[in-house]
């Protein structure tokens, strides 16, 4: 578990737990109100990794369903699916609640996510004084960003509750997962920060995206939304794989050098385990922007993930501290091929909590 | 190491602040496209992504107009253009466009949950407020005053006295340009908070709305003031991505652009999306209400004049996109196409020689057949190769006819008058798969394989010129053979045949159409006596059969039908396949359709249009239920 002090950003004092760590900071959270566990109801097999940890500890939960597509129908997705929602109804204790969530129908993607975090609380299925954890690890970033944005707003409104995010990572997995399709570009509802208000020719959008493999196209749709004077692309390094920010590089180069003319001298790298440093990092692009154009003006640091969650939160919480617009041109389409192995899943993933409300920062 | 720049890559130049750049890039000869009428009604403009529409309209935004008058010495032809479209007269500006972009809130607005009532009023008041602001920039922008600062300065006075001109003017804030721009912004800011909320919304409490567009009345009905003085220059509103809107948020925008009451010019742009399957299958018409272009129809009028007209806007917009950069690397002052080598020079004497064998022994016995081989045996090589192709289909074509016919129209007539040039077409085409003769090389097959649309030629050039950029990094010159052309383009292809199922939603019945046509094309174009000269790239179906793929009942007794129905609109839409109907062929007419010209060269298909295969839609239809593996010469890899 890591632990920082300072003074300043949000969460420049941060909570962040990988692997067995993890229990501890379920269990505290358990002890500080009712355990609401917000999970993605689709095919990846790592959506209930978090739900097997807190029946392992026998902590009493309220398991909240989240509706996802069920990919695109080939391979092996919707038997995943079906096997996932079968191996929930074992994992779970008598002290687990199951609640489905209506899907809903009549919003677009960008929007969904929106619509899904307001039901929760008009239905009351999340209370104000609830410890909740959002497990990102299956859920698009279209939908985890709303989640964690509204349960941020619900707490800062209520000086009440606990908000904790769990995500599994496993590079392995996402190389097995396939995807293609380009959706619409667009803000993320509730993420639009004054993105679309007034849109000024005069004034300076500069975009930062996080780089991912294979998001070329979805790269190539958010530059045409956004036609922004400068990009910042972000990279992951330090990494497990320590040619990966090359190797991204090397994947974009067209894109970057030809279409976007990113300057060399703009990359910014953050480590791709800890989110915080892209938050830090993000945040304090938006912090020497605005600084530096203040005398002409208000420039725009529009944000967007397309590499791993653990990177994405740390998106998401940049843009919530520093109001900056969060763009999304996500796949239309995911499948994954085969079944892998439930025990190699597990044994390859890695674990990660990050608590960003209630009672550490009280 | 000196860096080098892809101008076909870099869209930069395209932004808003670069209006200079943006003229420099454009080809005038797009305006040719307009119809005459654009602004007594509405005009509706619709392509595929990547035809133009944007740019189109951008040429007719107020500071395009500005630039392109203040600098009309840099920009004769787009001036002159303008002019003749009475956008611009000798003292600036006589129009000022408001372009506006539909993408931006709009479907967020019908996803947020509010009742229907609220969404439609919401949807109204949006764009209500968003064109306002757009006036009265566009407006300070004519008389080079700042905006916001200056919105005070403007007043909007009613031409006439109108109860519902007033009302207008109330619900949009009054007729002081700092009063509309106060009450614009408030809305804005009111809706796109609502719209952004994290938080749970009471729709009830947002109690005001739009029932109707009120600015095109403001619009319409005043004169613009600027400091007490009249503003020259009408208001256009220039509407863009219509697309991006839900189904009945098109509706009702275009309830309110055809209200014959409107006295503001108003264009509406949108991708063939838009339109349903019904739509699509039909010819887009203009009426009395209002006026359509859509833009690849017009850019491939059956006309040849038309089509030239096009295929010279498209090497403009080559040359002029890469002008620049070609003269700073190699300071050579050539053109961008002028580095595209012909074929001729990859033919042999090797080839000609086997050629003209195999051409000899087609006629073998026969006198009138040796002197069409002795007479095709003429010119450079490349000619004598092309020649003696040509004179194998013709003698192809002779013995397969009754020999009474064969003697009456052939013996001591002269090869030349026997010889039209689709055969020839034809020819280069079977020299190109027999001996890799190139096939696709050349300005015209640049040109040919942008199938109409700009984004597309555009690609394809930026593929070209990173070869040309490769030689200039090697102090070599940036010309580029044949071979390299044909490879580049053929391998374009090949990733355009592999983007089709990241293009089209659920792809699997459109690329099962597409290999069927494949097949048969690839079928036809190899037959010996080249009947469809050059080749066949699409099929057709019989209009009386459209009919009957169009009539939801009939469709739903037709096995596939309805799967049909939906494959073909996608693929219209974007323009993967390309659909005429209405063509007319041996006293009938059909609806032909074309595969996109980026699909052939993968195929080695001819990139020309007319010729097509008929078959009944019932066939066509069955083909989803049944798919076959493409044919192989797709799943070839290129190296």
């Amino acid at each position: 578990m890591a632990a920082e002090g300072g003074a300043g950003p949000r969460w420049l004092d941060y909570v962040l737990a990988t692997g067995g760590d993890c229990d501890q900071l379920l269990s505290a959270a358990a002890g500080l109100g009712r355990l609401v566990l917000l999970y993605g109801d689709g095919f990846d097999p790592r959506s209930l990794q978090t739900v097997r940890r807190l029946a392992a500890l026998d902590l009493p939960t309220v398991v909240v369903q989240i509706p996802l597509p069920q990919g695109d129908g080939r391979g092996a997705t919707t038997e995943l699916a079906r096997r996932n929602r079968e191996q929930l109804l074992d994992i779970a204790n008598a002290g687990m609640e199951i609640v489905n969530l209506d899907p809903v129908l009549d919003a677009d993607r960008l929007t969904v996510g929106s619509r899904i975090s307001r039901n929760l609380i008009e239905s009351g299925i999340v209370g104000e004084e609830d410890a909740v954890i959002v497990d990102a690890s299956a859920l698009p970033t279209r939908i985890f960003f709303p989640l964690i944005g509204t349960l941020l707003a619900l707490g800062r409104r209520s000086g009440k509750g606990e908000l904790l995010v769990m995500v599994s990572e496993c590079p392995e997995l996402d190389r097995l997962i396939s995807s293609g399709g380009v959706e619409d570009p667009g803000t993320i509802t509730g993420f639009a920060n004054g993105f679309s208000r007034d849109a000024d020719p005069e004034r300076v959008r500069v975009w930062a995206p996080v780089l991912g493999e294979q998001a070329g196209p979805q790269l190539e749709a958010l530059f045409e939304l956004l036609q922004p004077q400068d990009v910042y692309p972000v990279l992951p390094f330090p990494a497990r794989d320590p040619r990966r920010a090359d190797d991204l590089v090397l994947e974009h180069r067209s894109l970057l050098f030809e279409r976007f003319e990113v300057d060399p001298n703009n990359f910014l790298y953050v480590s791709e385990s800890n989110p915080f440093d892209t938050y830090r990092a993000l945040a304090g692009l938006d912090v020497r922007y605005r600084s530096l154009l203040s005398p002409v003006g208000v420039p725009e640091i529009v944000v967007s993930t397309h590499a791993s969650k653990t990177l994405g939160i740390g998106v998401c919480l940049a843009a919530i501290e520093r109001e900056m617009p969060v763009v999304n041109a996500g796949p239309s389409r995911y499948g994954i091929a085969e079944i892998p192995e439930a025990e190699w899943v597990e044994n390859a993933s890695t674990l990660s909590c990050i608590w960003l409300h209630g009672t550490p920062f009280r | 190491m000196r860096s080098y720049q892809n101008p076909f890559r870099s869209r930069a130049s395209e932004q808003h602040r670069e209006i200079y750049s943006f003229l420099r890039y454009v080809g005038p000869g797009v305006l040719d496209l307009l119809p005459e009428t654009v602004w007594d009604r509405p005009f509706i403009i619709r392509s595929a992504s990547g035809g133009g529409k944007t740019t189109l309209l951008r040429l007719f935004t107020a500071d395009a107009l500005l630039e392109a008058h203040a600098r009309r010495d840099d920009f004769p032809e787009l001036v002159q253009r303008l002019e003749a479209h009475g956008a611009m007269g000798p003292q600036g500006p006589l129009r000022f466009g408001l372009l506006l972009n539909l993408a931006r809130d709009y479907r967020t607005i019908a996803s947020s949950g509010a009742p229907d009532d609220v969404t439609n009023r919401l949807f109204l008041r949006l764009l209500d407020a968003r064109i306002v602001t757009s006036a009265l920039r566009g407006a300070l922008t004519l008389r080079s005053l700042s905006y916001p600062g200056d919105s005070s300065a403007i007043e909007f006075r009613p031409r006439y006295v109108d109860e519902r001109v007033m009302a207008a003017i109330e619900r949009l804030g009054g007729q002081n340009g700092g009063e509309l721009l106060a009450a614009a912004r408030s809305a804005e800011g009111e809706i796109v908070d609502l719209l952004d909320s994290l938080l749970p919304v009471d729709w009830k409490s947002m109690s005001r709305g739009h029932a109707e567009l009120y600015s095109l009345r403001l619009l319409g009905d005043c004169d613009v003031f600027i400091n007490g003085e009249a503003l020259a220059a009408e208001p256009v509103l220039l509407l863009d991505d219509g697309h991006d809107l839900t189904p009945p948020q098109r509706k009702t925008l275009l309830r309110a652009l055809l209200n014959r009451d409107v006295t503001t010019a108003r264009w509406y742009a949108e991708r063939f999306e838009a339109l349903s399957a019904e739509e699509l299958l039909v010819d887009g018409t203009s009426g009395r209400d209002y006026e359509v272009l859509e833009l690849e129809r017009a850019a491939r009028r059956s006309t040849s004049s038309g089509r030239r007209h096009f295929d010279r806007l498209l090497r403009d917009v080559g040359n002029l996109r890469a002008g620049w950069h070609l003269d700073h690397y190699t300071h050579a002052g050539r053109e961008f196409f002028d580095y595209f080598e012909p074929p001729d020079r990859t033919i042999t004497p090797e080839i000609v020689r086997s050629v003209q064998s195999a051409a000899l022994e087609a006629a073998a016995g026969h006198p009138s057949y040796e002197a069409w081989v002795r007479d095709a045996d003429a010119g450079t090589l490349f000619a004598r190769a092309v020649r003696l192709r040509s004179a194998m289909i013709l003698i192809e074509r002779y013995r397969n006819r009754p020999q009474q016919a064969l003697f009456e129209t052939s013996e001591g007539v002269p090869f030349d008058s026997l010889l039209p040039s689709n055969v020839k077409e034809a020819a280069r085409l079977f020299l190109g798969r027999e001996f890799d003769v190139p096939y696709y090389a050349g300005a015209d097959a640049v040109v040919a394989v942008a199938s109409q649309n700009i984004e597309q030629f555009l690609a394809l050039c930026g593929d070209l010129f990173e070869h040309m950029l490769g030689s200039i990094t090697l102090n070599a010159s940036p010309s580029l053979d044949a071979e390299r052309q044909q490879l580049i383009i053929r391998r374009a292809s090949d990733r355009y045949w592999r983007e089709v199922p990241e293009r089209v939603p659920n792809a699997m019945d459109v690329m099962a159409l597409l290999h069927r046509i494949t097949a048969i094309s690839l079928s036809e174009s190899a037959r010996s006596t080249a009947p469809y000269a050059p080749g066949v790239n699409g099929i057709a179906i019989s209009m009386e059969d459209r009919a009957r793929l169009l009539d939801p009942q009939t469709r739903e007794q037709m096995p596939g039908g309805e799967r049909l129905f939906t494959a073909l609109g996608r693929a219209i839409a974007r323009n993967v396949i390309i659909a005429e109907p209405n063509y007319s062929v041996k006293n009938t007419h059909v609806m032909v359709l074309y595969l996109n010209r980026l699909l052939c060269p993968k195929a080695f298909l001819p990139l020309h249009r007319g010729s097509f295969r008929e078959r009944p839609v019932r066939e066509v239809a069955e083909w989803l239920l049944d798919p076959t593996d493409p044919p192989q010469v797709l799943t070839e890899t290129l190296f």
